[in-house]
């Protein structure tokens, strides 16, 4: 529909209501923008530089062949017009995003850059993401895709924030054929990604920490590979746990204890209170931002909280004042736990509970 | 001129490999295909790595056969089978073998464990802690074991069948990349087809159990077979060929860690043997290309968010599909 | 070829087409054209070597500044001419430039100074080749550029940082870039023809090779014709309206005439000039002869070149001229004069009265007192001729009968030769008092100016007045742009005689007038042809002018109207034989393209499949090139059991298991094989559509 909307108000209108649903979905998009943007590079500027001199040149001496030039190069930026174009059209893009997006690390996307064109290959293409502010994504860079083919390329991403991104498209640009204009097109591709916080090792040192501390559960004797004690070996006791160094040494059979593993529970308790905080700055935006910098960084301390008892072999389960996780262990327990923080606001709490994460057995 | 084909003394070799070699693997392949049904590409694969040396990683959720493929494989050769299950509490000495103190004859003698043995099957290593894991891919790799300062040699054939179950985390030791490393390849079994299904489930309960195979290959056989390996012609632009592919993965922007020089190493191996399974006395860019996932996807790391084992195995199909064919 | 090298190539082609541009102007002498030539080459080869002799940056800045002094010396001391100095200027710089070709920035320098020695080219030629050198110019300055941008984007953007990929280089690439050379070089004609135009320009237009040519000036020498008849140089070109074939009267293309007789040469001692008023349609009327208009009007566009006189020419009588001139002059004898001799080709329109013939009618007394007395005088010493003229013209009585019989007496007794001999007088036994009776009486045998002098006198000494006129045959008729090529060897002089009742009239008494103009029928179609496009170079490209826009636009618009019915009537009206000549012709056209593309094509490929892998058994390769014109084309990261597996035609498969037996596995294919791999070949080209 963008093709319709710039210039006369009455079409836009009837095409506003034609595509009613289409243009509430693109409102971002707007009534004026048109389908293609177009800026001149410098060589380009130099160019039209030249060709303004060479013209009034030609009107001044009314030398003919001066006037060919000129119309040379005018058929320069029509042949230049017509190849931009030819290039950009018909090229599709769609990514194809990791299941699990961490906040502030490289991500790796994947396009799927397109050429339907039944014949002409496009060169030169750069294709960028759509939202350049709030991501940093490298821009894709093609050389020549021929006509009908279907290339992908991997793009490292960055998002710098959890939370959801509504991604919304791509630019694709061209500086084909010659370098003096660099034409571009908007190709819609909406989708969504949820962006996990960041897990960042040092908070992970907190977590050790926590288990120093002896808020864990301390090592008790069971089944598993770390040597816990030794002792007398009794009739009860399988022959495998013979130690027999030491039985050779002190002449008696002499059995090897182990550290329990299994059953490892904690709990990660979040609480999300937005109270602020001891000291009260004295500019009303610093303080909001601040605090929102500390609750930034409480779901990033929950978040790395969750993946060190995750890996550690740990169940474990969140609870915020908002809503509460069951414990359990693996991989996916820890995405669940991810996805909550990735969306989490602060929420109203009681007054008596600031902002922080604890850790529970 | 001389040409390479006058270099080599091919054709003695190329007699004795084309009147018995390939009846020999074959009757193995077919052996093999009475117990799994319509997976002849895994058996051709287990084969491969069989008599290339290698080791095998099975990688698959429960009950589609990985145990059946090493039983069967261990039960077609007239050899020696043992079968280790891991455990949590399954300790080092468990599978190596344990001195002990024979108070008789006042000194230490050594227990061989099940490791002695010429095909392992190691089932569900990922459940056992890392010090036993590592315990028996140092005897893998060397293919002898060292108990307190005495070597014990590993008897040939010396195969290592490791099933891995990738669904489950809780309680489980995934294999670091460097331990991944020693298994020449690791393969997935999969759902079988919709044909083959139904010929499992009308099949009677023995019919299919390893355990109703006979040999078809002596362990003189298959260290025969082995040796041939070797002799496997590989052209240069072949050698070529993997060099690019290892160096591609080692390059690609999908990839946090590419393919060790083992991985190379291995990749040229598994070829040679894979030619010779499919009855050639030489490699063709196909052996290199169909292998390359099996041999390189679990020696390399993917980027955060893409390390699931089809995401890697992806991104391996699409670096080799992106490298010129030598012609 | 790998891309540098290509790039390397297209670079050099670039400066190839700057140095043709600039050799088109004369301006730079063969020898520092060749000196040229030879340094871009000896770049060339280093550079495709892969050694490129690179001058520092310090060393390189210090010869550009000594190279713009040794412009400015030329300009302000030697030349004295901008355009000259910048030619020179600008061609070696690009060579110095050739030698420092590192980044890309030098090699956008390097393209800018091409343009400027096109842009020279331009401002100093107005040559047909320039036409060429343009569309040369566009299709390597298109393939550059575009080469060029792809690989500075590639350079900047590209994550990996080697050599550009070789793909886009296939021939296609450069076939699409020379189809839209093409269509560029469409639209820039299309444009040129619709920029619009202002009029006349302030700085007059560039000069063109001036010709040598005499018989044009204030006098003229008995025997100065003589030499420029052999000269093929070509005058003007001369196209009349509303005529498509050559058949119409004589025509002679008058320059001017002379009075004055001294018995060695003619003189114009009527020498004033008249400016002309120019009415409200931008001609120029010559007053005195519109008024008797009853005659046929013939519109003439003549294209003429500089030969370093102020005359201009027209056709018979010429009574008006109009083109893009600041005035024009006329003087008594009815010739037109530029205020100031033109060192360009110019292009005007004359328009002239066909003359009509005249009645022979008894003169009144003393008629001829109607014009000066110069045109009755006489030297001395004729009196032989006087009486030899009395007895010509016994019995006629009206001065038209006389002179016609003066005229068919020289024609009949006289021979036309190019040299009379007039040197060898001192060693002929008999020698007459004056040129004219040496003609007359010794000699016999003479040209145009001869004839013309001894026309003139006789009639004067029978008291006709009477002048001689020089001026052009019509030449040669170009049946392909229609139109007369006139050449400095259809220079001609005849006889304009004082009529009662009629005025002045035209009498040829060449007798090989009559073939004058026939005789340089030696020019080829080929030579017609050029001459052809050189001449609508000129007119229409050249000479272009806001007069040719307006009636361009008229044109079109009446020809847009009439197009449908004309379209429709075109099936009806043509016969049979010329459509199915049409037809013959597409067909053959079409065929020869296509056979021109196969070759090119399979060429093409056999030549991709040969340079790589060297150890590939060329029946492989033989059978891929077949399969790709089935559209079967194997990727790259395809293995060739892979591709069989999904080309799925018969033998394939067979064939590159052979195939890679032989590869890979070493084997020396057997007579059998070979067979079987020919038949599968043939059977997999039996497919093919």
């Amino acid at each position: 529909m963008s093709y319709l909307s710039a210039p006369l108000p009455w079409l836009t209108a009837a095409a506003n209501l034609l595509t009613r649903q289409k243009q509430i979905s693109k409102k971002k998009i707007g009534l004026f923008v048109l389908p293609r943007t177009l800026s001149f590079t410098k060589e380009g500027k130099r160019f039209i530089a030249i060709l303004f001199v060479i013209g009034i040149a030609a009107i001044n001496t009314g030398n003919n062949l001066l006037y060919l030039i000129v119309a040379m190069m005018l058929s320069i930026i029509v042949i230049s017009g017509i190849l931009s174009e030819s290039t950009l059209r018909g090229v599709e893009v769609c990514r194809i995003l990791p299941r699990h997006i961490f906040a502030g690390t490289p991500v790796i996307v994947k396009w799927n850059i397109s050429n339907k064109k039944r014949i002409f290959p496009s060169f030169s293409l750069v294709i960028d993401e759509a939202l350049p502010n709030k991501l940093t994504a490298e821009s894709g860079y093609i050389l020549k895709l021929p006509a009908r083919t279907t290339l992908a390329q991997i793009r490292p991403y960055i998002f710098h924030k959890r939370g959801l991104y509504k991604l919304e498209g791509f630019k694709t640009k061209t500086s084909f054929p010659f370098g003096f204009f660099l034409k571009g097109r908007r190709l819609d591709m909406p989708e969504d990604a949820l962006v996990y916080p960041n897990i960042r090792p040092t908070k992970q040192i907190a977590a050790v920490k926590f288990s120093k501390s002896g808020e864990l559960p301390e090592k008790i004797k069971g089944y598993g590979t770390h040597l816990y004690s030794l002792r007398d070996y009794t009739l009860m006791d399988d022959a495998r746990v013979i130690h027999w160094k030491s039985t050779a040494k002190t002449t008696k059979l002499m059995a090897k204890e182990f550290e329990q593993e299994g059953n490892k529970k904690v709990k990660i308790i979040f609480y999300n209170t937005l109270t602020e905080s001891t000291s009260l700055p004295a500019n009303k935006e610093e303080t909001i931002s601040g605090l929102k910098d500390e609750f930034e960084e409480k779901v990033e301390e929950a978040a790395s909280l969750a993946n060190y008892f995750i890996t550690s072999g740990f169940e474990v389960g969140f609870k915020s004042l908002t809503t509460e996780l069951p414990c359990r262990s693996g991989k996916e327990q820890l995405y669940r736990i991810l996805r909550e923080l990735a969306l989490i606001e602060p929420a109203a709490g009681s007054k008596n509970m600031p902002l922080t994460v604890v850790v529970s057995k | 001129m001389l040409t390479a084909a006058d270099c080599f003394d091919t054709i003695p070799f190329m007699e004795t490999f084309l009147t018995d070699t390939p009846t020999k693997i074959s009757s193995l392949q077919k052996n093999l295909e009475k117990i799994i049904k319509g997976k002849p590409q895994i058996i051709k694969q287990a084969i491969t790595a069989l008599i290339a040396r290698g080791h095998l990683l099975i990688e698959d959720i429960p009950g589609v056969g990985k145990t059946t493929l090493a039983h069967g494989l261990a039960r077609s050769i007239n050899c020696t089978f043992q079968r280790i299950q891991f455990t949590s509490d399954l300790l080092p000495s468990d599978i190596i073998g344990v001195t002990i103190y024979n108070q008789e004859r006042h000194g230490f003698e050594f227990k061989p464990g099940p490791i002695f043995a010429n095909i392992i099957l190691a089932d569900e290593i990922n459940r056992t802690t890392p010090k036993t894991q590592s315990s028996l891919l140092e005897a893998m790799n060397d293919r002898q074991v060292s108990v307190d300062k005495i070597t014990h040699p590993l008897p040939e054939p010396f195969m290592v069948i490791a099933t891995q179950n990738s669904l489950e985390y809780v309680g489980t030791y995934p294999l670091p990349e460097s331990q991944l490393d020693r298994f020449m390849m690791r393969i997935r079994i999969g759902y079988p087809e919709a044909a083959a299904e139904k010929e499992i489930l009308l099949s009677s309960s023995t019919e299919l159990q390893p355990q109703r195979l006979n040999p078809v290959l002596s362990t003189e056989e298959v260290i025969y077979l082995q040796t041939l390996v070797d002799k496997i012609k590989v052209d240069d632009d072949l050698v070529e060929y993997i060099l690019t592919i290892a160096d591609a993965t080692r390059k690609s922007s999908m990839l946090r860690l590419g393919a060790s020089p083992r991985g190379a190493m291995m990749l040229y191996r598994a070829a040679q043997a894979f030619a010779l399974v499919e009855g050639r006395a030489y490699c063709v860019p196909d052996d290199i290309k169909r292998l390359s996932i099996s041999v390189l996807s679990h020696r390399v790391v993917a980027m955060q968010g893409m390390e699931e084992e089809t995401d890697v195995e992806g991104i391996i199909q699409e670096i080799v599909d992106g490298i010129e064919v030598p012609l | 070829m790998r891309f540098s090298a290509y790039f390397i190539l297209i670079s050099y082609l670039m400066a190839g087409t700057g140095l043709v541009a600039v050799s088109l102007t004369n301006i730079i002498s063969p020898v520092f054209l060749i000196a040229t030539g030879i340094l871009i080459s000896l770049s060339f080869f280093l550079s495709i070597l892969g050694k490129p002799i690179n001058i520092q940056r310090l060393v390189w800045n210090s010869l550009a500044i000594i190279i713009l002094a040794a412009g400015l010396i030329d300009y302000l001391l030697i030349s004295l001419s901008l355009i000259d100095a910048s030619v020179r200027f600008l061609t070696i710089l690009m060579v110095a430039k050739l030698f420092d070709l590192k980044t890309n920035r030098d090699y956008a320098t390097l393209y800018l100074l091409t343009f400027f020695q096109l842009l020279a080219a331009s401002a100093s030629t107005v040559n047909l080749s320039f036409l060429f050198a343009l569309a040369l110019y566009i299709l390597t300055g298109i393939w550059a550029l575009t080469i060029f941008n792809l690989k500075r984007d590639w350079e900047e953007k590209s994550v990996a940082h080697n050599e550009i990929a070789k793909n886009i280089l296939d021939p296609y690439f450069f076939i699409v870039t020379a189809g839209l050379a093409a269509l560029s070089l469409i639209i820039t004609l299309s444009l040129f023809f619709v920029i619009p135009r202002m009029g006349v320009g302030f700085f007059p237009k560039q000069t063109a090779d001036t010709i040598k040519i005499s018989g044009f000036s204030e006098k003229i020498d008995i025997g100065d014709l003589g030499p420029i008849k052999l000269d093929p140089s070509i005058v003007m070109r001369v196209e009349l309206s509303g005529y498509k074939t050559p058949a119409t009267s004589r025509l002679y293309f008058r320059g001017i005439s002379f009075d004055t007789y001294n018995g060695a040469q003619w003189q114009q001692t009527i020498k004033e000039l008249v400016a002309l008023h120019k009415n409200s349609k931008g001609i120029w009327n010559l007053k005195s002869e519109i008024q008797n208009s009853n005659s046929e009007i013939i519109i003439q566009t003549i294209l003429l070149e500089p030969i370093e006189t102020n005359v201009i020419f027209a056709a018979s009588t010429g009574i008006g001229v109009s083109g893009n001139f600041q005035n024009i002059a006329a003087d008594k004898m009815g010739s037109f004069y530029l205020p100031a001799p033109f060192y360009s080709r110019i292009e005007y329109t004359a328009y002239s009265l066909l003359p009509a013939h005249p009645k022979p009618i008894l003169p009144e007394q003393s008629y001829y007192k109607e014009v000066p007395l110069q045109y009755l005088h006489i030297p001395s010493g004729l009196d032989r001729v006087s009486v030899l003229v009395k007895g010509i013209t016994s019995g006629k009585k009206t001065p038209l009968d006389k002179a016609i019989s003066i005229e068919e007496y020289l024609k009949k007794n006289y021979r036309y030769t190019l040299s009379p001999g007039i040197p060898d007088r001192s060693i002929r036994k008999q020698e007459g008092k004056n040129p004219v009776e040496d003609f007359i009486f010794y000699t016999k045998a003479g040209y145009c100016e001869q004839y013309a002098t001894t026309m003139a006198i006789m009639l004067r000494t029978i008291g006709i007045p009477s002048r001689i006129v020089t001026g052009f045959l019509p030449g040669e008729w170009n049946k392909f742009g229609n139109y007369f090529i006139i050449r400095n060897r259809d220079a001609h002089s005849w006889v304009e005689a004082y009529m009662p009742g009629a005025g002045w009239t035209t009498f040829d008494p060449t007798p090989s007038a009559d073939t004058v103009g026939a005789m340089p029928a030696a020019t080829t179609a080929i030579g017609l042809y050029i001459d052809t496009l050189k001449w609508k170079w000129n007119r229409y490209i050249v000479n272009y002018s806001f007069q040719d826009q307006m009636n361009l636009a008229k044109t079109v618009e009446g020809k847009g109207r009439s197009m449908l019915s004309k379209l429709r009537g075109s099936f009806n009206t043509k016969t049979v034989a010329s459509k199915w000549k049409d037809m013959l012709l597409l067909i053959t056209a079409v065929v020869i393209a296509a056979i021109i593309l196969i070759t090119i094509r399979s060429l093409v490929l056999r030549a991709k499949g040969k340079t790589r892998w060297p150890n590939t058994p060329l029946f492989y390769k033989d059978m891929l090139v077949l399969l790709a014109k089935k559209g079967k084309t194997k990727k790259t990261g395809e293995t060739a059991l892979e591709f069989a597996d999904s080309v799925a035609i018969e033998g394939v498969k067979a064939a590159t298991d052979i195939y890679y037996n032989i590869r890979f596995g070493g084997h020396k294919p057997t007579d059998e094989e070979k067979a079987q791999i020919s038949a599968y070949l043939i059977s997999i080209r039996k497919t093919l559509p």
